[in-house]
């Protein structure tokens, strides 16, 4: 315990070889969400119609205030909840509501994409107008929640930027010090050493979590403090993304002892923190697009680790595939990497060249 | 009881492709004394220091250290043997200091007094004062002053060092041979590679020469020297000797050079007992300026059996 104590140690003294990686590493996501939650969160922009010139486009400023659009531009697709019929004419269905036969249109409540709730919103408006002329005969609008808590977009983006926080941390700072290893010929006290290699990758790989951990919880409460939105429960969330972590180190430890060179390895590390942010649910979760998309998106870390993430984030409520499937797959993951991380220890470092 | 070799080397070949790095080398190193590899650059001295620690695998023949294979129990050699690579591998931007520490974590066995033997250690090589600075503001020598401190903090039985006084200025060289003299005085047993024969000299009480990746001489320095049986002879005329094999025809004297226009350097059997005669032969006709004898280096060791300087 001495042993590995020291050399968790010594991981977490190779900062100073560093520091600029490091930094990248950690804060670069959360300055991410911050400038983009800047960028998104506009809550009111110019709209062609805030003057208007005509009595048409009084009335669709007046009916969109009376929807409660934010003001925007002109969306023109809405999205409804219903497919659209194949020539692409949007479903109105008639139900009987209080025996009453009612035309009905639903649409998806899209308050976590403020663009698709601009345009839903837009032509709820132009529906209100139409209404007005229709009478006792006017088509109902019924807003449907996608989830069972509708997450806020400046929200969702920055959950879901946490499990990229907690992978770029460990892939980067991982690959690069593990590259910078063989650069440097330090990598020499590594071949020669009595210590077993499970106990050098246990110390390397927990120092890892353990950066990444702190690169999450920086943007965690970055996230809070911009949005007001705060976790029921820290430790869940940092539970969930335990298995992320682990499978990011190895990847960047693998990249590092493939490339023994620092630029490559960086940019492996970079490319595939982001990649894994772009198709693991990043902008939204994995249901909510194409069959093939969520088929993919399920099969990076990420996406399970979001679906985990926000039922206990949304009150408990559970909008994530199979939990039981999700952890054995995360788990089979983990285990096949470290198996992976100790084969190429010990060709890469371990073994005489021949 | 502890067997007289701390390493036997034998009939060991390397090649790269179709280069062979080392040819059929075989040699034994005792314990307790300083063992050198000489040899030009490119001769295979790193080669053989990285077949004896496992890191490179032999193409033919057998390497035990301390009574151990190199190939089945590298692990355990390891706990026993320290290394200071050609090529400084420390880390620049931690402190001396932390340098010990990862080396402590990697490689000793008993980390209750390691506090102490860093200590000891940072005062035997006169680095205790810059401890806590950052390796990067060290000069040369210092950090290869660090780098043995770093190599004998777990105690090890064996030390190889990859030419020690590379790039070290002259006082710094000195010092590292003290360190390495002292070290010896205290049972360890040191296998340094060289191009320096001074430092060859100084430091080893047996060397083997190796040219082109074969051994070509193998022995005490002095014994090599002895063996060589003709001093070295350095004059300066006026004017300058026109016929000197006429003049010298009546001693024993090979490898006549011209070094400058009223110079001469050749070998003579016997010299140190001829001088005067030798004297009398060139004062006949010639004003003698200056005469050098000197007893041959092991560079001329070199030159008598490749036929070329070591330093070329």
């Amino acid at each position: 315990m001495k042993r590995y104590i020291l050399l968790l140690r010594s991981e977490f003294k190779l900062f100073l070889t560093a520091p600029v990686v490091h930094l990248i590493a950690i804060v670069q996501p959360t300055l991410m969400y911050v400038l983009m939650s800047i960028i998104m969160v506009v809550p009111t922009f110019e709209m062609r119609l805030m003057n208007p010139t005509t009595k048409q486009g009084e009335n669709l400023l007046a009916a969109a205030e009376q929807v409660g659009s934010p003001i925007g531009p002109d969306y023109i697709e809405p999205v409804l909840v219903e497919d659209a019929s194949p020539g692409h004419r949007q479903v109105v269905q008639v139900v009987e509501i209080d025996g009453t036969p009612t035309a009905l249109q639903r649409y998806g409540y899209i308050d976590s994409n403020l663009v698709k709730n601009l345009r839903n919103r837009l032509t709820a408006a132009l529906m209100v107008l139409w209404n007005n002329e229709l009478g006792s005969q006017g088509i109902l609008i019924q807003e449907h929640p996608w989830l069972p808590q509708d997450i806020p977009y400046t929200v969702y983006f920055g959950m879901a930027m946490i499990p990229l926080a907690g992978y770029l941390a460990a892939a980067m700072i991982g690959s690069y010090l593990m590259a910078q290893e063989f650069e440097n010929g330090t990598i020499l006290s590594y071949k020669l050493c009595p210590t077993s290699f499970r106990l050098i990758l246990a110390a390397k790989i927990t120092r890892l979590v353990v950066t990444s951990l702190a690169a999450a919880i920086i943007l965690y409460i970055t996230l809070g403090l911009i949005t007001g939105v705060w976790s029921t429960s820290l430790i869940a969330i940092l539970v969930i993304l335990l298995p992320l972590i682990l499978i990011a180190s190895c990847i960047g430890l693998i990249a590092g002892m493939l490339t023994r060179s620092a630029l490559p390895s960086f940019l492996i590390a970079l490319a595939s923190a982001f990649a894994f942010w772009l198709l693991g649910s990043g902008f939204g979760l994995a249901a909510g697009f194409s069959p093939l998309f969520e088929i993919i998106s399920r099969l990076i870390p990420n996406t399970p680790v979001i679906e985990m993430m926000f039922p206990y984030f949304y009150f408990g409520k559970k909008v994530a595939a199979q939990p039981l499937l999700v952890n054995l797959q995360l788990t089979a993951y983990v285990l096949g990497l470290l198996i992976a991380v100790g084969f190429i220890y010990k060709k890469r470092i371990l073994s005489k060249e021949r | 009881m502890a067997k007289k070799y701390a390493i036997e080397v034998k009939t060991v070949t390397r090649k790269f492709g179709s280069l062979i790095a080392v040819d059929d080398l075989s040699f034994s190193v005792e314990r307790g004394g300083i063992f050198g590899l000489l040899g030009p650059n490119g001769a295979g001295k790193t080669t053989t220091i990285n077949l004896i620690l496992g890191l490179l695998k032999a193409h033919q023949g057998s390497i035990q250290v301390l009574e151990m294979d190199i190939n089945s129990q590298s692990r355990q050699i390891y706990n026993k043997v320290g290394y200071v690579p050609q090529e400084t591998n420390l880390y620049l931007d931690l402190s001396a200091i932390d340098n010990l520490w990862h080396h402590a974590a990697l490689y000793c066995q008993d980390l209750s007094d390691v506090k102490n033997r860093m200590e000891e250690l940072l005062n035997f090589t006169n680095l205790w004062q810059r401890r806590k600075d950052p390796v990067r503001t060290f000069s040369g020598g210092m950090k290869r002053r660090l780098a043995l401190a770093r190599a004998l903090l777990h105690d090890p039985e064996v030390i190889f060092f990859d030419e020690p006084t590379l790039g070290v200025d002259v006082q710094g060289r000195f010092a590292l041979w003290e360190h390495i003299q002292q070290q010896r005085e205290v049972g360890k047993t040191f296998v340094i590679s060289t191009n320096n024969m001074v430092e060859a000299d100084t430091l080893c009480d047996r060397l083997v020469i190796i040219d082109h990746g074969r051994a070509i001489a193998l022995d005490t320095p002095e014994n090599m020297k002895s063996a060589m049986k003709y001093d070295v002879v350095s004059i300066h005329t006026s004017p300058a000797i026109t016929n000197p094999e006429a003049l010298l025809s009546d001693y024993k004297v090979r490898h006549l050079t011209q070094p400058e226009p009223n110079g001469l350097r050749f070998e003579m059997q016997g010299a140190d007992t001829r001088t005067t005669d030798l004297i009398n032969t060139i004062t006949t006709d010639h004003e003698l300026n200056s005469i050098l004898i000197a007893r041959p280096s092991l560079d001329d060791v070199f030159l008598f059996h490749t036929g070329r300087a070591l330093r070329e």
